[in-house]
């Protein structure tokens, strides 16, 4: 028997063969080539190839390969020469990419014991976003960018969350992979037109590999690159997106009308009494008036006549006309590419411009990159250099306006600009004499401060190079080196012209013997900063892969790498600045010296003017080892350890470390010969468990304290303490599991995968509030456990296929997540209300949404709650009991199912697509809601103030509090907090639509291989809300709708 | 090839072990030096604060109308000035709580690195040691004297005082001590400090405690003891040493302030946290007034009246700032204080005459000199016998040391003597009366406080 195996194997025969692209002839790097009996599976290398090892006879060979049509091939061995396989690109279907990316290594899914989203460049291009992390929102499972969350008592909000929450305090961020090296670059300065493709990271097996980094998933985005025994082959593309202004009256504001029956009522209250006295201080115009008739400076008529005058105006009628416009983005994108046998390469040029919708603001991004690699010696080393130059440019209005009062008027009937007051400016009256014109004008006119005065430019440079070199068969060692380095410069701009600088100078302006003198040099004020990034990454790795003998593979990496990257700032102001000589006065002002105030000459303050400095520095020296070792192709085990060592501060050698491992197993059932299935012809299975971890390098376990640069009163340098002592202070760990099933029916008609993974993150660092006579306010230390649970859920289905092709992508995620152990308890009720994430409650997740049992306004207006069960008015004591089952408990603010449908119909040249997105069974809290207080900001909290309680009878058909007078916040804390303005946040959106043409090549001439025109539309609007309040729970009530944007591009293949 | 690439490899890894002592941010210190310690007692945003509440609380102040009252922004304010039995109203992190233990934790953060880095050794780190144990009991003092009771030798054994932090670890909570407990850790505290601190008082830097500042608190601390045995000996021992005083006719009257932080009196810098409570204290506002009754007993002739106030539109006499160049009202030690104390426990002691010339000696300095009417230039004060010298001495005190936040301790302890002061105000057509020795003049422990820490809250 072993004999005859033993023959058995020796009669094999090699087949060799390579898959391109049916049209392009670009080779497929990743394809699955699968033979039925016996089965055997195997993907091709970089440049398409491979190779197979098949004793005499006939069979039959799958070829697979994403955003292709699946080819069966019968072929019998020994076959003389190269089997090209060419596959037909299909455009519409959905597919799973067959090779992942860790960025330590590439792997074919099907040799994954991990669990894996995939994003390929077509999907990832039905968005037309600039920023590469927008687009993946609601097509990649596991995925949710966070939208609408909380924001008060310093909430630890991750723009993007990866199957729920990993951690309370500490970065709650994914980390970005960008070609195999962490990504410590701006996000926005990656063109996503040069990505190729993304993968997402979700469990242990997938993700321990980046260690303590791993905790919330990783995003692997991978460039594009050239292919050798390409072509050049041109791309270009062209976008233009366009959006109308905004709806100023999406969001409620109050009345004109009421807002000075509120003013007016408060005047008569004398709550202006205070600012009245003093005459500098700003009061409304309305206020101005009624002083003057309280006065008897202007009769009643006068006085009632310019009341009704400011009654009818309208701010944000003028706010839509000078401050707004429609926005317009226009995106265009080179690229080259090909290759030989010496060489690849890769060229691009993008270029990006966005003018935003506020006048002030504009976007503008070039990207440049060259890859370029070479074969030195065949099949032997390749080495490679890519060069990456970036630059965005972002212009915006560092002192933007905000109307005081509803009834602002900045513009007169002619469109000629008129001064108004706000909290920044002097009143009217004051300004109007004081100086007797020896100062320089004090007037705020917010039409002529519109326009941008902060420019903040980003310059990056990337620099990769570095080798692989086969050692022996079957071992390769590479080795990268990466240099990035970043400058960030913020030029903020307060010409001598502009209000900023005319009211500091003033400001700082005395008087003596009627002569007026700066102790603020005349001329502008330049705010500049400056930051500087640069980090060096360098990495040794062994690359082993071997098949050993008939029945094992193994495939390992281990390497080592090592990460110094420093961040360095400068920030500084420059008073009577010089734009043409460069010049400024600092030197002329005396920084330690009290300058009193114009108005106020016993308020005084410093004028700083020497520059400030701070460094970072970030050292990370890892170690890893990965391997998966397959059995028979059908037994899969996998396992990873790695160990971080960071320069943790404050804290002993032996703790800067810390190991971290995973284990994974993966059964493909369908190789089983037992497993004989026609209509589901794929299926695997996989099982993970592992560790990830985090830290969070502000924290010390010494005493630490931040040296100062500046004296105090007495000239004294002075510190402040950072980080009481903490000397158990250690990593945070989070344990997963994950159990996996990947499955595809007959003809590829529907296949996914579904997924079950459960998180327990232990030690995290919790910021829990400590009794103040430890003198300190909270204590930040390892004090809480959380757990998390989720399913993810992939379906694709090709309903239809024939000449009109629907396909349909459906994504269902669930994710749910409990604070298990924390150690410091809360103070009270209201605490537990506001800022439960601050300090969660046991037993709830970390968003938990809380409220105030409401019991309906009393005979007077007044707003009830229950106390100890019974209806009760004693705010305080309902604020301060700690109690939580005196609270109604809601659910959590961040969705627990979301997901997407994405529904494709494609008939001859045109396709239509349009991605539907639902997030349910999660709230959100009404804010600006009138609570009975008046607030001094205009935009404030006046949300139904019509509705409140005015007269008895009133409480019958409304819950909105009466006003009352002095404004009690016991009260305000109450009703805000009431389960009255908690509402469901469940929703189902339409996303996007899109609409692509492909003209037939027949059209075309020989040089063009491909054009496409498309035309995509967002913010299209919410088809199903469950909340009554038609509020969008993703921009919340304090945001503006945001408007239809379309957009229209073309891309041309040559 | 692999040999050069592990080779490479190794020269980054040695090199980069020694990268992980690096500091993440360079601006990072774990202090060891005296040096690095004194910087951390020189934050004065931290070190050189006292609580706002015994200025509310008091009658140096009123607030004139209804209207004023309700547009008093902060609602403890409002509740300290009618003196409610709950002042917070569920506010959390009272920062007359959580300034003084914030000092506190400062102190012994140093103390504790002073010892273990052994920085008593040297000139520098005794009188950091030294400062620390001195701002150690000058918080300890300005809390008992807001969250106790007014120290009675016959129920200080068992009167609840304030929870004696003495250690910087964060978790070591500690429960209330008696208030016998806390006057004797302020006295201990203030007579090591007294052992490592320089003599005399360093003129220009006066945020740094001296031997002088040692006496001088202990005798304030005594008089709120009625030890005026010992008041009288520290006052003493003080002056001995300084005893400087400014005479008022040689500084400039400014709109805004005749002071400076230099200012020659002081012995040691301190003042009231007023952030939330600015409406009461300063001109800022102008929501309030200095009392009536007080401002009419300051003379025409008394420079005081114009170097203190302003007076508002309305006539209204405000405050000015004083010994700062900030709007805080000064709360710290000074010479002219000494002078009070010294006068006090004199009349005390029956000494009439001796009691009447110190306090005269401090008054002429406040006088016009070249006043004509109706005095010309001043004339010395005069008692007939103990009872009216004491009367006169603590009058005077009141003028004299208005709004440095002493008005409070001095009202319980007088009470306590059966001085029976009742204190009232009026808000609209409501009255408000605090009785003597009422309960209510022990302020409430902050809600958080006693919830996290479970110590025992105040009756009020």
């Amino acid at each position: 028997m072993l004999l005859a195996f033993c023959l058995n194997v020796g009669a094999q025969e090699k087949l060799k063969g390579r898959v391109v692209d049916a049209q392009t002839q670009e080779p497929l790097a990743g394809a699955t080539i699968k033979v039925l009996q016996p089965a055997q599976t195997i993907s091709t290398n970089n440049e398409g190839y491979f190779e197979l090892g098949l004793a005499r006879g006939e069979y039959q060979l799958q070829v697979q390969y994403l955003g292709y049509e699946p080819k069966e091939q019968n072929l019998a061995i020994p076959f003389a020469g190269n089997l090209l396989i060419s596959l037909q690109a299909n455009e519409n279907t959905l597919q799973e990419v067959n090779i992942v990316s860790t960025g330590y290594q590439t792997l074919p899914k099907e040799r994954a014991t991990g669990s894996f989203t995939q994003i390929d460049k077509q999907l990832l291009n039905r968005n037309v976003g600039i920023n590469i992390l927008d687009r993946l929102e609601g097509i990649a499972s596991g995925l949710l960018l966070n939208r609408g969350l909380p924001t008060q008592g310093g909430a630890n909000n991750a723009k993007i969350a990866i199957r729920g929450r990993s951690t309370l305090f500490a970065n709650a961020e994914p980390l970005i992979v960008l070609d195999g090296f962490p990504y410590d670059g701006t996000i926005d300065q990656i063109n996503p037109a040069d990505i190729e493709s993304i993968t997402i990271l979700k469990d242990a097996a997938a993700a321990s590999i980046w260690g303590t980094r791993a905790a919330n998933g990783v995003i692997v985005l991978t460039s594009k690159q050239g292919n050798s025994q390409q072509k050049l082959s041109i791309e270009a593309s062209a976008t233009m997106s366009y959006a109308p202004k905004p709806d100023l009256y999406s969001r409620s504001q109050i009345s004109a009308a009421d807002y000075i029956e509120l003013e007016q009522f408060l005047f008569a209250k004398g709550y202006y009494n205070s600012a009245l006295n003093r005459t500098y201080q700003t009061v409304s115009p309305a206020v101005e008036i009624f002083n003057l008739r309280k006065s008897g400076q202007i009769n009643a008529a006068d006085s009632a006549a310019q009341i009704n005058a400011l009654k009818g105006y309208d701010v944000r009628r003028a706010l839509e006309a000078y401050a707004y416009r429609p926005s317009f983005n226009q995106q265009y994108h080179l690229n080259l590419r090909g290759g030989n046998a010496i060489n690849r390469y890769y060229l691009s040029v993008g270029y990006d411009q966005n003018t935003e919708s506020l006048v002030a603001n504009g976007y503008k991004r070039l990207v440049l990159n060259t890859k370029n690699s070479f074969t030195v010696i065949k099949d032997r080393l390749t080495v490679y250099a890519n060069i990456n130059f970036n630059n965005g440019k972002t212009k915006s209005n560092a002192t933007p306006y905000t109307p005081n009062t509803p009834y602002d008027r900045f513009v007169d009937e002619n469109g000629h600009a008129l001064s108004v007051v706000t909290s920044s400016t002097l009143r009217e009256k004051y300004t109007d004499t004081v100086g007797k014109g020896k100062l320089l004008d004090w007037k705020y006119r917010p039409k002529e401060e519109m326009g941008s005065n902060t420019l903040a430019d980003r310059i990056q440079y990337k620099l990769d190079f570095g080798l692989d070199l086969k050692l022996i068969k079957g071992l390769n060692l590479s080795a990268n080196y990466q240099y990035l380095k970043e400058v960030w410069d913020v030029e903020r701009d307060n010409n001598v012209n502009s209000f900023y600088t005319r009211n500091l100078i003033n400001r700082y302006a005395y008087s003596k013997n009627n002569v007026i003198y700066n102790n603020l040099p005349y001329g502008g004020i330049l705010d500049q900063s400056n930051s500087n990034l640069a980090s060096n990454m360098v990495r040794t790795q062994l690359n082993f892969n071997k098949e050993l003998g008939k029945y094992h593979t193994l495939s390992a990496i281990a390497g080592i790498e090592l990460i110094d990257s420093r961040n360095s700032s400068k920030e500084q102001t420059l008073y009577g600045y010089n734009y043409e000589m460069g010049t400024n006065s600092n030197n002329l002002i005396n920084p330690t010296a009290l300058f009193p105030f114009y108005y106020e000459p016993g308020s005084m303050q410093q004028i700083p003017t020497a520059p400030s400095f701070s460094n970072r520095i970030n050292i990370t020296n890892s170690y890893y080892l990965n391997f998966a070792y397959t059995f028979n192709s059908k037994y899969i085990f996998s396992g990873s350890a790695r160990k971080d060592e960071s320069n943790l501060f404050g804290v002993k050698s032996n703790q800067k470390g810390v190991p971290l491992w995973s284990t994974g197993f993966a059964w493909l059932i369908d190789q089983e010969s037992f497993y004989n299935s026609d209509w589901l012809p794929a299926l695997k299975m996989r099982a993970t468990f592992g560790y990830n971890g985090n830290l969070d390098k502000s924290l010390s376990g010494d005493l630490t304290i931040r040296q100062g640069t500046l004296g105090n009163e007495w000239g004294s340098i002075f510190s402040t303490i950072l980080n009481p002592p903490n000397p158990n202070l250690g990593w945070e760990k989070v344990k997963t599991y994950n159990l996996g099933i990947d499955y595809r029916f007959k003809n590829n008609r529907i296949s996914g995968s579904i997924d079950l993974y459960q998180k327990d993150a232990t030690d995290l660092i919790g910021n829990s509030p400590i009794a103040m006579q430890s003198g300190v306010v909270q204590f930040k230390g390892n004090s809480a456990n959380l757990q998390t649970n989720g399913i993810d859920v992939v379906v694709n289905a090709a309903n239809l296929i024939g000449s009109l092709k629907w396909n349909t992508s459906f994504i269902y995620n669930y994710s749910t997540d409990k604070v298990t152990s924390y150690k410091i308890k809360q103070t009270s009720n209201a605490n537990i209300v506001n800022t439960n994430f601050n300090n969660p409650l046991e037993g709830y997740p970390y968003y938990a949404i809380f409220s105030f049992p409401y019991a309906g306004l009393d005979a007077v207006g007044a707003p009830q709650g229950m106390y100890k069960n019974e209806t009760s008015k004693s705010y305080s004591a309902i604020l301060n009991i700690l109690d939580p089952s005196q609270l109604k408990y809601h659910g959590t603010a961040s969705p627990k199912h979301f997901g997407s449908l994405i529904n494709t119909f494609s008939f001859k040249q045109l396709e239509l697509s349009f991605n539907l997105s639902y997030k349910l069974n999660y709230y959100f809290r009404e804010t600006r809601v009138f609570n009975g207080s008046f607030s001094d900001s205009a935009t404030g909290n006046y949300t139904y103030y019509e509705q409140r309680w005015q007269k008895p009878g009133d409480e019958l058909h409304t819950q909105i509090p009466a006003l009352v007078y002095p404004a009690n916040s016991s009260m305000g804390n109450f009703f805000r907090n009431t389960n009255i303005l908690v509402h469901p946040g469940d929703h189902i959106r339409l996303q996007d639509i899109r609409l692509a043409y492909q003209p037939s090549e027949q059209i075309f001439s020989n040089t063009v291989k491909r054009l496409s025109l498309f035309c995509y539309a967002k913010n299209l609007g919410i088809l199903w809300r469950k909340n009554t309040v038609q509020i969008d729970p993703d921009l919340g009530s304090s945001a503006l709708a945001t408007p239809l944007n379309v957009s229209f591009g073309i891309n041309l293949t040559l | 090839m692999k040999k050069i690439a592990i080779a490479i490899t190794l020269i980054f890894l040695f090199g980069c072990n020694k990268k992980l002592d690096l500091k993440p941010l360079s601006s990072l210190v774990v202090p060891t030096t005296a040096k690095e310690l004194e910087n951390l007692l020189d934050n004065t945003a931290v070190m050189m604060i006292t609580p706002g509440l015994a200025h509310l609380s008091a009658d140096e102040y009123e607030i004139p109308t209804l209207a004023n009252f309700q547009a008093l922004a902060n609602a403890t304010t409002r509740a300290a000035y009618t003196w409610n039995t709950d002042v917070f109203e569920g506010q959390g992190q009272v920062p007359d709580w959580t300034v003084p233990y914030a000092q506190i934790f400062y102190c012994n953060n140093v103390l504790e690195t002073v010892d273990k880095n052994k920085l008593d050794e040297q000139v520098v780190g005794r009188h950091v040691k030294g400062w620390a144990l001195f701002a150690r009991a000058y918080a300890f003092y300005n809390l008992v004297g807001l969250f106790a009771k007014a120290y009675d030798a016959s129920t200080a054994q068992t009167d609840l005082g304030i929870p004696l932090k003495l250690t910087a670890g964060i978790t070591e909570l500690v429960p209330r001590s008696t208030v016998e407990e806390t006057y004797q850790q302020i006295i201990k505290d203030l007579a090591l400090a007294k052992e490592l601190l320089p003599v005399n008082i360093i003129a220009d830097k006066r945020n740094r405690p001296s031997q002088v500042a040692v006496f001088a608190l202990l005798a304030r601390v005594y008089l709120s003891m009625r030890n005026y045995e010992m008041a009288e000996l520290n006052a003493d021992k003080a002056m001995a040493i300084y005893a400087k005083l400014t005479n008022y006719k040689t500084l400039t009257v400014s709109n805004i302030s005749s002071f400076t932080y230099s200012s020659e009196e002081t012995i040691y810098f301190s003042h009231n946290f007023n952030v939330p409570y600015s409406q009461t204290t300063y001109s800022k506002g102008g929501l309030y007034r200095v009392s009536p009754a007080l401002i009419n007993a300051y003379q025409a002739t008394d420079l005081r009246k114009q170097i203190y106030f302003n007076q508002d539109a309305a006539g209204n006499y405000i405050w000015k700032a004083l010994n700062s160049l900030h709007a805080y009202p000064f709360t710290g030690l000074a010479t002219d204080e000494l002078y009070l104390i010294k006068a006090e426990c004199l009349a005390r002691r029956n000494e009439v005459n001796a009691a009447m010339d110190k306090l005269n000696e401090l008054l002429v300095s406040r006088y016009n000199p070249d006043a004509v009417n109706p005095r010309h230039p001043y004339q010395p004060l005069k008692a007939g016998n103990p009872n009216e010298a004491l009367a006169i001495v603590l009058a005077e005190r009141q003028k004299e040391l208005i709004w440095r936040g002493l008005r409070w301790s001095d009202l319980k302890r007088l009470n306590l003597e059966g001085k029976n002061i009742t204190l009232s105000r009026t808000v609209g057509n409501q009255l408000y009366t605090l009785a003597p020795n009422s309960a209510r003049y022990v302020l409430p422990i902050p809600d958080d406080e006693v919830i996290l820490s479970g110590i025992v809250q105040n009756v009020r």
